[in-house]
C-alpha cells in the first residue's frame, strides 16, 4: 500500500479559508440491514420525526443512498461513527462533491 | 421456532422473546465467531472468568469443567502487559489498515472514498468501535447462555431484555447478521429475497414447522443429511437473528415514539 507522504488539498482544507465547507453524511443502502432498524436509528440518533425518518429510509432503499446529515467535518465524523456503530453503512463527503 | 419480542406484560421496561436451547446455543456460537473476527477473543475469556467469579456454584454441572474456578497463576500481569501494549500500540505514527477480510471491513467500514480521509478516520476510531461492538456481543452472548439449557429442545425458554440493554442487543444482532451476509455473499435486496425464499422454502419442506417442532439442531442434521449444504444452515441463522431484531425493533420504536409525544405534551 502506498501512503503519500506531501499533503495534498483535501488535507490542507480544514486549516483554510474552506474550514466551514460543509460536509455530508451519507447512508448507503445494504441488503441487511432491515427497514424498521434502519428508521430507529434515523429517529433515535438525530431526532429526525417518523416522516422524515421514514422518507430517507425509502430513499436509502430505493435510490440506494440519502444524505442524513451536514455540517462541519468534525460533526460529520461523529455521526458516520454513530452509524458505523449501529452497522449502517455510512460515508462521509465534502457537499457538492 | 423462535418467539418474537414482546414487552413483558408484568414490567413493560422488559422485552420477552422465546428461544429453544438449541437456538440460543447456535446463536452463542455465532457470537463469539463474530468477537474472534473483531480480535475480542481475549476479552472473551475474561469475560466467562469474570462472570464465574461471580456466580460461584452456579450452574456448575452447566458451567462444566471445575478447572476454571482457579485462575491461572499470571493472568492478571499478562492482561496488564498486553493492555500496556495495546496503549502503545495506539500512540504510534503507524496507520491503521483497513480489515482484510470483507465481514469486519463491513462491521468497521471506510469512512470515505477518498482514501486519506478513510485513513485518518479509522486511525481515530478503530479501536473504539471494535471494543463498542465486541462489548455488546458478549452482552449477547451472555444473555443468551443465562438460563439453564432444557433437555427438550423444543422447548421455548424466555429470553428477556431490559429495554436500556435493548439497543445494545438489537445491534449486536445487526453486526452478526452484517457477517453471516457477507459470507452468504448478499450484495443485492434481490440476493436477500431469494435466500428468505429459498431458506422458509427448506422449513415448508420439513412439514412440521406449522406445529413448533422444528428447530436449528434438526434443521442442521437435515441439512447434512440432503446435501444443501451450509448456505441453508447459516441462511436460517440470519433468518433467526432477523426475526429477533425485527421485533426488538418494533418495541424500541414503539416506546421511542410514545416517550417522545409524551414530551411534547
Amino acid at each position: 500500500m502506498t501512503v503519500r507522504t506531501s499533503p495534498d488539498s483535501d488535507s490542507v482544507a480544514v486549516v483554510g479559508p474552506q474550514a466551514a465547507e460543509p460536509w455530508v453524511t451519507i447512508v448507503w443502502n445494504d441488503p441487511v440491514n432491515l427497514m424498521n432498524y434502519v428508521a430507529y436509528v434515523f429517529e433515535s440518533y438525530f431526532g429526525f420525526s417518523e416522516r422524515k425518518a421514514h422518507r430517507l429510509m425509502l430513499q436509502v432503499h430505493e435510490e440506494g443512498r440519502a444524505v442524513v446529515s451536514t455540517g462541519g467535518r468534525e460533526k460529520v465524523e461523529m455521526d458516520v461513527r454513530a452509524m458505523h456503530s449501529y452497522g449502517l453503512w455510512a460515508t462521509m463527503q465534502r457537499s457538492g462533491e | 421456532m423462535v418467539r418474537p419480542f414482546e414487552p413483558s406484560s408484568e414490567d413493560p421496561a422488559t422485552y420477552v422473546a422465546g428461544l429453544s436451547t438449541p437456538e440460543r446455543l447456535v446463536l452463542a456460537q455465532v457470537t463469539g465467531d463474530v468477537v474472534e473476527l473483531l480480535g475480542g477473543e481475549e476479552s472473551l475469556y475474561e469475560y466467562v472468568e469474570d462472570d464465574e467469579q461471580d456466580a460461584p456454584g452456579a450452574e456448575s454441572d452447566a458451567a462444566g469443567s471445575d478447572a476454571a474456578d482457579a485462575p491461572a497463576p499470571g493472568v492478571g500481569d499478562e492482561a496488564a502487559d498486553a493492555a500496556i501494549r495495546e496503549l502503545f500500540d495506539g500512540m504510534d505514527d503507524e496507520p491503521v489498515r483497513a480489515p482484510t477480510d470483507p465481514a469486519v471491513r463491513r462491521l468497521i467500514p471506510d469512512a470515505s472514498s477518498d482514501p486519506e480521509i478513510a485513513r485518518e478516520f479509522r486511525r481515530f476510531t478503530d479501536d473504539d468501535l471494535r471494543a463498542h461492538k465486541v462489548e455488546r456481543l458478549l452482552l449477547f452472548a451472555q444473555m443468551l447462555l443465562e438460563a439453564a439449557p432444557s433437555r427438550d429442545e423444543s422447548r421455548q425458554l424466555e429470553f428477556r431484555v431490559q429495554r436500556d440493554e435493548a439497543q445494545a442487543v438489537a445491534g449486536a444482532l445487526a453486526d452478526i447478521r452484517l457477517v453471516i451476509g457477507e459470507r452468504l455473499d448478499l450484495r443485492t435486496d434481490e440476493d436477500s429475497q431469494e435466500l428468505y425464499d429459498s431458506v422458509t422454502a427448506s422449513w415448508g419442506a420439513e412439514g412440521d414447522v406449522e406445529s413448533g417442532e422444528e428447530n436449528l439442531d434438526e434443521l442442521l442434521d437435515d441439512v447434512a443429511e440432503d446435501g444443501r449444504g451450509p448456505r441453508v444452515f447459516l441462511g436460517s441463522v440470519f433468518l433467526l437473528a432477523g426475526y429477533m431484531q425485527e421485533s426488538l425493533t418494533d418495541c424500541l420504536l414503539r416506546d421511542f415514539r410514545r416517550e417522545k409525544r409524551l414530551r411534547r405534551t
